[in-house]
C-alpha cells in the first residue's frame, strides 16, 4: 500500500530558504526544484530536464527561466521549454510539470496530486509563525526514518518525560491521563492533556521566569498529513484564564511541526517555536532555539534508529498499544482512511482564528 | 458526538486515577475499555454495537 497521502498540500521549506537560487527537495518521491521569480512569488517545477533527466536544481536561473545545466534545455517558470540548444523546433512534449505553490505562513506549500484538484483554502493555517506579536524560533531538520514515526512521536508527548528529561519532560507528562478527540468530517485528531500542578521544566522557567510549579496545559490539534500544532499554555500553579476567556497572566507558546514525507524512509522535519512572551529578549530567543534544537535532534536520533530496527523487522510486526496511545493511533486511522480514500480532504482552521 | 458543525466527532477521555478509557461515539453511545485498539475498532464500527 501506498504510505503517502496525495492529492493534500505539503511544506516544501520555509520561504525564507526560497530565494534567487534553485533549491531541489524530494517531497512524497518527486523531485521538485523551487526558486523565487523576480516579482517574488515562488515557482515550483520538477527537478528533472526532460531531455536527460538532469536535476534543474543543479542548473542555472536565468530572469525567471530555468537553463538546465547539462545541454541548456530552458524552462519558463510555468514549466513550458522555450529554447532547446541548436535547434529552434521546440518538441511539444518539451515541458517539465508545475506545481501549484501558496506561501503562507512562513511556509512554501506545494500540492503533490492531481493539480485540478488544488485548493488553497484547503490549507490548514499557523497564523502565529507571521505575526507580528509572536516570536518564531524555527529549523528544519531531515530524518532518515518514515513519516509515520514522527507522527507517532509527536501525538504520544508521554515520550518527552524519557527522551527530552531536563529539557521539555518533567514525570507529570507521562503520569497525565489525555483526552483525544477524532473530528472525522472535518479530519482533526486533538490529543488534550491538562496539568493541574506539575513541576516546570527548563524550557519554560528559563524562557517565563517563573521558579514554582506551574499549570501546564498541552492542547495537540493535528491536521493530516501534514501540519501539526501544540498549543502550550504555561501559568503560575492554579492560574486559569479568566471566565471571559482572556488569558493575560499566562504564557503561550505555539509549537508547529510541518511533517513532509521525501521519500518512503526519510522526513522533513519543520519545526518552529512562537511564542507571546519575552518577545523582545534575545537571549530568550537563543535558549529557546538552541533548547528546542537539542529537543529535535534528540528525537532525530531516536526515530533514526527506530527506522533501522523496523526497517530489519519482518511484515506485521507486533506492537503493544496501551492508555497513552490512544491519540496515536487515532492519528494513525485517520491517515490510513486517507490513503485509502485518496481525495483532497475538508480542512478547518486551527482554535483561535477568527 | 457531534461537533458544532455537526461534524463526527469521536471522543475518548482517559478516566483519571484508573486504567480505564472511556469512549463516546458522535450518537452518544458509550463504551470502556483498557484497550485503545478495542475501543477504537467499537467506535469506528457504528452503528454496529452502539445502543
Amino acid at each position: 500500500m501506498d504510505s503517502f497521502v496525495r492529492d493534500q498540500w505539503y511544506v516544501a521549506a520555509f520561504g525564507r530558504e526560497v530565494g534567487r537560487s534553485l533549491l531541489g527537495r524530494t517531497i512524497l518521491g518527486e523531485p521538485i526544484v523551487l526558486y523565487r521569480r523576480i516579482d517574488g512569488t515562488v515557482a515550483a517545477l520538477a527537478d528533472r530536464c526532460v531531455h536527460r533527466r538532469y536535476p534543474l536544481s543543479e542548473s542555472q536561473l536565468l530572469e525567471d527561466s530555468i537553463v538546465c545545466g547539462y545541454h541548456g534545455f530552458t524552462y519558463d517558470s510555468g514549466g513550458v521549454c522555450t529554447a532547446v540548444p541548436g535547434q529552434t523546433r521546440i518538441p511539444r512534449t518539451a515541458r517539465v510539470p508545475a506545481y501549484p505553490v501558496v506561501e503562507q505562513d512562513s511556509f512554501v506549500w506545494v500540492w503533490i496530486g492531481r493539480p485540478e484538484l488544488a485548493d488553497p483554502t484547503t490549507i490548514p493555517r499557523a497564523p502565529w509563525l507571521a505575526d507580528p506579536d509572536w516570536v518564531t524560533v524555527a529549523g528544519m531538520e531531515p530524518l532518515n526514518a518514515r513519516w509515520s514515526l514522527l507522527v507517532d512521536n509527536l501525538m504520544d508527548l508521554s515520550h518527552e518525560t524519557y527522551l527530552h528529561g531536563g529539557y521539555i519532560g518533567t514525570p507529570e507528562v507521562a503520569e497525565t491521563p489525555i483526552t483525544t478527540e477524532v473530528d472525522e468530517t472535518n479530519n482533526v485528531v486533538q490529543v488534550s492533556r491538562r496539568m493541574a500542578d506539575t513541576a516546570c521544566p527548563p524550557f519554560y522557567s528559563r524562557s517565563t521566569g517563573i521558579e514554582g510549579r506551574i499549570t501546564r496545559w498541552q492542547d495537540i490539534e493535528y491536521h493530516p498529513p501534514c501540519l501539526y500544532l501544540l498549543h502550550s499554555r504555561i501559568a503560575p500553579v492554579g492560574v486559569l484564564p479568566d471566565a471571559d476567556g482572556t488569558d493575560d497572566h499566562a504564557f503561550h507558546a505555539k509549537i508547529v511541526y510541518a511533517i513532509t514525507p521525501s521519500t518512503p524512509t526519510t522526513t522533513y522535519d519543520f519545526w518552529n517555536v512562537a511564542r507571546d512572551f519575552a518577545r523582545d529578549d534575545d537571549e530568550v530567543t537563543r535558549y529557546l532555539h538552541d533548547s528546542n534544537h537539542t529537543v529535535v535532534m534528540q528525537d532525530v536520533v531516536a526515530l533514526n534508529l527506530l527506522e533501522t530496527v523496523i526497517a530489519a523487522e519482518p511484515p506485521g510486526f507486533q506492537e503493544l498499544s496501551i492508555n497513552i496511545d490512544t491519540g496515536a493511533l487515532a492519528a494513525r486511522r485517520m491517515i490510513a482512511r486517507m490513503i485509502a480514500a485518496g481525495t483532497p480532504q475538508r480542512a478547518v482552521q486551527p482554535a483561535g482564528m477568527a | 458526538m457531534s461537533g458544532e458543525d455537526g461534524a463526527r466527532v469521536y471522543l475518548v477521555e482517559w478516566v483519571p486515577g484508573t486504567n480505564t478509557l472511556m469512549g463516546t461515539c458522535f450518537c452518544a453511545a458509550q463504551m470502556i475499555s483498557q484497550d485503545p485498539n478495542e475501543l477504537w475498532d467499537w467506535l469506528h464500527g457504528h452503528p454496529d454495537g452502539h445502543v
